[in-house]
């Protein structure tokens, strides 16, 4: 693991020489607030919740997570620092899970700067704590998946863009599998068992079981599943891009 | 038999995409109700009080639910809802010593059991234009073929879910109702005056409540004997009340 610690404290620290880190948690941070206060109502509700906080996450991971992941490995194949990086003395599976968790980290730290909500609502009120910390664990679980579909993404794109764009059509997929979007145009066709299968593929119902305040193991095992799915296949994309 | 490097990855992808659908539906099956209820007031968890009544239960109670998989599929949201009470019903079977058995059965449109579903009191909820109807409500039974139904089980009533089919099965494990012998100086069934004069009134909301599980009998006042059928005597006189009308009030007026 000592090789994937140094990947990772590599990566970690390159974002906070860049731009993007500020940009990044300054946007998601504004963004957050100004959807939870305004269109949530969350003063209007009256409630000592941070129901509408979280409610809005998925969406903002929606388009926020993929323009963090898009860079993990198109820009070193663009710029040709992955010729480099990929000589180094580490496995592949080391090199993905180094960047991959250092991104993980990465939106860890923005999620924990939330914390002025939490301590608004307990100012105001009396919320259920254990409700909030699930929901931050559910969040930080469901910014992983996006992340690992996004690095897979990634890795097999040169441009950036197209990594972007794909990421973000991917993730809304997994997002949105439950509802009528994805499933109206398969639910005439296809048999209701396999309609049933892909609804349970849907972030948005596996993270809103985890806000009620329930850490169910089969809720875990989703979203460690979906990222150990991905992290996989983009080992194998890495690999497979090297021997071009 | 050398394959390309390409074709390798692609079928590395499928297992891992196969590996990943069956280790999912596998965990469904396998770990249902393995979870850590972080809520305060521990909603996810069965309470004391239904384990009490659990625990006591004497006759076999059949509950038999029925969710129709179409409401599922057109409105996710209460999959979910069906899933998570499916795992509390499973958690009460759980823990009565094998004297609930559970049924679940989907009442497809049409079918025989769509006609036991509308006879035992089920509420249909249409879902096309078509006039199929789904249906997701609860018929409990005990061996004295006493009933009881849930017609519809809302989702915004998924918080009072364990409230609902603990009262449900209370019902049905003690079909003798306690008698509450309640004495108090209170209109806590609405106002005498405007009953007499046939003005509507209502009953305190604890009045409701209490009548859904109890028989409540009001004792009159200046009563000197509880009477035998009475199982709880209940007294409502909160301090720094009026005098009751018929005691001289000490200040002369």
């Amino acid at each position: 693991m000592g090789t994937v610690g140094v990947i990772f404290r590599r990566e970690l620290v390159s974002y906070f020489t860049m731009p993007l880190a500020y940009v990044f948690i300054v946007i998601f941070l504004v963004l957050a607030g100004s959807l939870t206060f305004y269109m949530g109502g969350f003063f209007e509700r009256g409630q000592a919740d941070l129901q509408v906080f979280f409610n809005y996450h998925a969406f903002l991971y929606l388009f926020l997570i993929p323009a963090l992941s898009m860079r993990l490995w198109a820009e070193e194949r663009k710029t040709g620092t992955i010729e480099l990086f990929l000589t180094l003395p580490i496995t592949t599976v080391q090199a993905v899970l180094g960047k991959y968790l250092a991104a993980w980290v990465f939106t860890g730290i923005a999620l924990a700067l939330t914390f002025p909500f939490w301590l608004t609502v307990n100012y105001l009120g009396h919320p259920d704590n254990g409700v909030i910390l699930a929901s931050y664990l559910g969040s930080f679980l469901m910014a992983g998946a996006f992340l690992a579909i996004g690095a897979a993404i990634s890795a097999a794109c040169k441009n950036q863009v197209i990594a972007f764009v794909l990421s973000a059509t991917v993730c809304f997929l997994f997002t949105a599998a439950g509802s009528g979007i994805v499933l109206g145009p398969l639910q005439s066709w296809v048999p209701g068992a396999v309609v049933t299968g892909i609804a349970n593929l849907s972030f948005l119902q596996h993270f809103a079981a985890i806000q009620r305040g329930v850490l169910d193991l089969r809720d875990i095992i989703y979203f460690a599943s979906v990222i150990t799915l991905f992290l996989f296949a983009n080992t194998l994309i890495v690999e497979l891009k090297k021997a071009d | 038999m050398i394959r390309s490097a390409a074709g390798m990855t692609a079928i590395g992808l499928v297992l891992g995409a196969v590996l990943f659908v069956s280790v999912n539906s596998l965990s469904d099956r396998v770990f249902g109700g393995a979870h850590i209820d972080l809520t305060d007031q521990q909603l996810y968890s069965l309470s004391d009080g239904t384990k009490a009544i659990l625990g006591k239960i004497d006759e076999p109670i059949t509950l038999k639910l029925y969710y129709s998989k179409r409401l599922g599929e057109v409105s996710p949201g209460y999959a979910v809802f069906a899933e998570r009470a499916e795992d509390l019903l499973q958690e009460y079977v759980a823990r009565s010593n094998g004297k609930i058995v559970l049924e679940i059965v989907d009442p497809v449109a049409f079918s025989d059991v769509e006609d036991q579903a509308t006879a035992a009191g089920l509420q249909g909820v249409p879902v096309d234009e078509n006039g199929e109807q789904v249906y997701f409500g609860l018929v409990g039974s005990n061996s004295t073929d006493d009933q009881d139904v849930i017609p519809f089980l809302q989702s915004d009533r998924e918080k009072f879910l364990e409230y609902d089919l603990t009262k449900l099965i209370q019902s049905l494990a003690f079909p003798k109702r306690k008698v509450i012998g309640l004495a108090t100086a209170l209109s806590l069934d609405g106002d005498m005056m405007a009953q007499m004069q046939g003005r509507p009134t209502h009953a305190q909301v604890i009045m409701d409540q209490l009548r859904q599980t109890f028989d409540v009998h009001t004792l009159t006042p200046n009563f000197d004997k509880v009477p035998d059928d009475v199982d709880v005597l209940m007294l409502v006189q909160p301090e720094k009340l009026q005098p009751r009308p018929n005691t001289p009030s000490t200040n002369g007026c």
